[in-house]
């Protein structure tokens, strides 16, 4: 038995050693194989063995070994693992404990050799699935690219093609040209069918990917995010010798909540730094910073680079496949990535080369506030409804400004705009239609989201920024191809009355320019539709087929007639006669429906379908509304019989507009 | 000069229709009521009718039942906003040539009067063979202005149909009744093309009879209809060598906007079936 536990340590691995003063040690049991094998020549003598000067690291820790000893009842003394090197070159992990064994001072050696290979095995595992994460983020970052080139790439040439097909069919082209057309229309119908489905698919599930990140709690901190991209690309960048670091200038307390998504986020900065690392030289510095800007927050990258290159424009940068001359870089994906994700969420991003050296790529996100509303409400329903009614649609000229930077886009939009009516601005990017907005006045501004230098998102917070304290508001109208309903309730947040998918119809845009509101602010106006109060002069002038002394007659008819006809309305609900109700309303529905009065034409036909139903208790308030609108129409008709066909427009514009802008247009 | 009288009881829109037709050198008179349109009608032979159906004292659809029986019936155009069955049934009954939308454009005022008008008086009337709202059944000469006539009686029968369905059954329909009349018919007046339009909960259906002897796919090169998958435009070559006016896409475009187009063996019948 005694002979039995001698050997047990052997066995186990252990090599049971005591210490004697002067550092060396005895055996106290044979000693195992592994210990053979580091220190052949000591595992033979007999004689006491001096351990320490073999290893270093046992040295060290006989120095703790020996408090031990010497202080009875503290608690056991145990290294770390330590890796001995054999004669043959093998690596063998050693642990030491210190004891006391029957007043004894012990020192317990071991190897946890499988432990050991187990621990690199699991760290190993851990640094492949970090791997494989790294992996199917860039997937996933590929696959919100692909979602994105299909909703601009693709999309947006069919917009044209649509506006471009529905200009010919208004152009005096043969029957058989028009079934031609109307073949392509039907095809182009089919292929924007076909792509709403496939964008709607993809972005309920980008939408639950994001619901999910959000529900878990991660708080979205735009400098922890930077943090943690740090941590995850500082071996990186170590070993390039480029130094990473936050800016001295960030308070490293204070918190920066931001709207969007962690996972999305770190991406963003881990593209960036990626970047600022490809062209930093070894020794020089990347730094990260963070800055408020009140409802926005920025964060920047600046590395000490080459700056950027000078035939780019900033915006040219972050386009699709574009890549650096000296290119590392791999596909061009990563800073459009950066582009369209910060764009998604309502920020905008740039770059600029630094005054020194190097360059700073920056970007930002608006400031996130705490209960932000309720997501995925469909706010295409109305404008669906709304289309239902299409048919009837009747749209008022319109001072509009519409800003696009495609420029094929942009003059078929104005073109067709122009053709109902309306006066139209145009601007080729976010700057600009800002200052096109405060040199002149408008009813609609029309703005695309994705456009060089200020997108559309910040142009209309600068519109709503500037309109404040004032009276007027102006009918914001956002053409995206983001038509997913949460970037549809984003934009509605942002400032934007409507929301326009791209690619749009005409029919889609009169239908929202229907219900623009004419100086008025827009809110209650939204909620009960507006009344237009009639064509323009133009417009008329092609319904009696270009006889302008024709309308006039007409309109000195109405004008006379009329007023009897109102009289005659209420004498009829007055004195109780259905039938009368009836015949007097139906004819003046047929003349305010000439002028283009469509309010009016409404009212009239209540009437004339409460008297037709012999109900009139409700008549009298309809009538009131009636008079409402037929002043209105009134008004603009007395302006068109005045006019000299000279100037056919001018006066009836004077008089819309609002008074503080006259001087500023009659220039 | 053709003598037209617009009867319509507001004043504007009779100010606007009496303004466009005398530019256009017809001789206009007006009346503000039924009444007095059947009393100037009695006066004097006119040409053509623009009838407002809502007016006072009688109205328009009374008004051509009185004038039933008389020796001379003008042509008569209906305008009206009003898209009920019931009036464009009567309408139909009571041999009006033609309905109008209100309010009135000025071209199409134009173009349809002078249809109506220039139309050969020895041109067969439209009949009628049924009228209710589900089963409406014509015997219409095959001649060009007939299409367009019998489609602004029915295309009010389909009001209730979301613009899409309308726009897609109208433009089916025109083109098959269209092929009717010119291949069928060679727009031979004397000949008849009889059309029946059904209409249940769920279905519209129209049918079209033609006189003609009917036809063989293989004769249809000059139609896309029949082109080979891997030349679309086969059939422009043929057109081309045939003399035709180019197009030929009608059946082909037809096939795709109604869900079932069925043609009898000899192919001079066919049904169209849009599910509703």
């Amino acid at each position: 038995m005694s002979h039995l536990l001698e050997n047990f340590p052997v066995e186990m691995g252990f090599a049971l050693l005591e210490y004697r003063s002067g550092g060396d040690f005895v055996p106290i049991t044979g000693l195992p194989k592994w210990f053979s094998e580091l220190w052949p020549g000591l595992a033979k003598a007999s004689a006491p063995i001096p351990l320490t000067q073999q290893s270093p690291f046992l040295e060290n820790f006989m120095l703790e070994a020996e408090d031990f000893w010497n202080s009875p009842g503290s608690a056991a003394c145990q290294s770390e693992t330590w890796i001995e090197k054999s004669g043959s070159g093998r690596e063998i992990p050693v642990q030491a404990r210190a004891l006391f064994l029957g007043g004894k001072r012990i020192l317990v050696l071991f190897s946890p050799d499988s432990q050991f290979h187990e621990q690199v095995k699991m760290l190993q595992t851990a640094r492949n699935a970090l791997l494989d994460h790294e992996r199917l983020a860039r997937e996933i970052q590929k696959k919100e690219i692909l979602l994105h080139c299909i909703v601009h790439d693709l999309s947006q040439p069919l917009s044209v093609m649509h506006v471009a097909m529905d200009s010919l069919l208004e152009e005096p082209i043969s029957e058989r040209s028009k079934q031609f057309l109307t073949l392509g229309k039907h095809a182009s119908n089919q292929q924007e069918t076909m792509i709403r489905q496939i964008l709607q698919t993809f972005s309920d599930d980008l939408r639950a990917s994001l619901d999910a990140g959000t529900e878990a709690g991660s708080s979205t901190d735009l400098l922890k995010c930077a943090r943690k991209t740090m941590a995850l690309l500082g071996p990186t960048f170590e070993a390039k010798g480029v130094r990473l670091a936050v800016s001295a200038s960030v308070v490293p307390e204070s918190r920066w909540p931001v709207v969007g998504e962690a996972s999305r986020l770190q991406r963003i900065f881990s593209n960036l730094l990626e970047n600022a690392l490809r062209y930093t030289p070894a020794g020089r510095h990347v730094t990260i910073g963070v800055e408020d800007e009140g409802d926005f927050l920025k964060a920047y990258v600046d590395d000490e680079g080459p700056g950027l290159p000078r035939d780019l424009r900033p915006e040219q940068i972050f386009g699709l496949f574009m890549k650096g001359k000296q290119s590392g870089g791999k596909a061009g994906l990563g800073l459009y990535f950066c582009r369209i994700t910060v764009e998604r969420w309502g920020g905008s991003i740039g770059a600029v080369t630094l005054p020194e050296r190097g360059s700073r790529f920056w970007f930002r996100l608006p400031r996130a506030v705490a209960g932000t509303g309720a997501r995925g409400s469909d706010l295409r329903g109305s404008a669906d409804s709304a289309a239902a009614h299409r048919k009837h649609t009747h749209i008022r000229p319109l001072r509009i400004l519409l800003a696009d930077d495609q420029e094929d886009i942009r003059t078929l939009t104005a073109h067709q705009l122009k053709r109902n009516g309306h006066k139209v601005v145009t601007a080729e990017d976010g700057i600009h239609a800002l200052k096109a907005f405060h040199a002149s006045s408008f009813e609609v501004v029309l703005l695309d989201q994705e456009m060089p230098g200020m997108t559309g998102d910040e142009v209309a917070r600068a519109i709503r920024k500037a309109e404040e304290g004032k009276k007027k508001r102006v009918f914001l109208i956002a053409s995206t191809g983001n038509t997913a309903s949460e970037d549809a309730l984003r934009l509605k947040q942002g400032g934007f009355d409507e929301v326009l998918g791209k690619p749009f119809r005409l029919e889609d845009l009169n239908l929202l320019l229907s219900s623009a509101p004419v100086a008025k602010p827009s809110r209650q106006l939204l909620v009960q539709p507006s009344s237009p109060a009639g064509s323009t002069f133009a417009e008329l002038v092609a319904r009696v087929g270009g006889d302008e002394k024709l309308l006039k007659r007409m309109i000195h008819t109405f004008l006379r007639d009329t007023p009897k006809r109102l009289t005659g309305i209420a004498a009829a609900i007055r004195r109780k006669k259905p039938e009368s109700l009836a015949s007097l309303a139906h004819a003046l529905k047929g003349s305010v429906s000439i002028f283009g009065a469509e309010g009016a034409r409404k009212q009239a036909n209540v009437l004339q379908e409460l008297g037709r139903s012999g109900e009139l208790s409700g008549a009298p308030d309809v009538l009131a509304q009636l008079k409402e609108e037929i002043a209105k129409l009134q008004a603009n008709l007395r302006g068109y019989a005045n006019q000299t066909p000279a100037r056919p427009k001018s006066k009836r514009d004077s008089r819309r507009r609002p008074p503080r802008n006259r001087g500023k247009r009659r220039r | 000069m053709p003598h037209i009288l617009v009867a319509e009881d507001d004043a504007t829109t009779r100010e606007m229709i009496r303004g466009i037709l005398t530019k256009q050198g017809y001789d206009v008179s007006t009346a503000a009521d039924g009444m007095s349109a059947l009393r100037t009608l009695k006066k004097k032979n006119f040409d053509l009718v623009l009838l407002d159906i809502w007016m006072p004292k009688m109205s328009g659809l009374g008004l051509i039942g009185t004038l039933h029986g008389e020796m001379h019936i003008p042509k008569i155009i209906v305008m009206t906003s009003d898209k009920t069955s019931d009036t464009v049934l009567k309408s139909l009954r009571g041999q009006v040539y033609q309905f109008l939308s209100k309010p009135v454009d000025a071209n199409i005022l134009i173009s349809t009067v002078d249809n109506a008008l220039s139309e050969d008086p020895a041109t067969p009337p439209i009949e009628v063979l049924s009228a209710n709202k589900h089963w409406v059944e014509l015997l219409v000469p095959c001649e060009r202005s007939v299409v367009s006539r019998v489609q602004s009686f029915l295309s009010r029968l389909e009001t209730d149909l979301p613009a899409d369905v309308m726009e897609k059954v109208g433009y089916a329909f025109r083109e098959l009744l269209n092929n009717a009349i010119e291949w069928g018919g060679h727009l031979d007046p004397n000949l008849k093309v009889r059309i029946s339009y059904i209409r249940t909960r769920k279905m519209l259906m129209y049918r079209l009879d033609d006189p003609g002897p009917g036809f063989k796919m293989e004769d249809l090169k000059h139609a896309a209809v029949s082109n080979p998958a891997d030349d679309p435009m086969a059939h422009m070559t043929v057109r081309e060598q045939k003399g035709l006016r180019p197009g030929g896409l009608g059946l082909m475009l037809t096939q795709q906007l109604v869900d079932e187009l069925v043609y009898n063996e000899a192919r001079n019948e066919v049904v169209l079936i849009k599910y509703l």
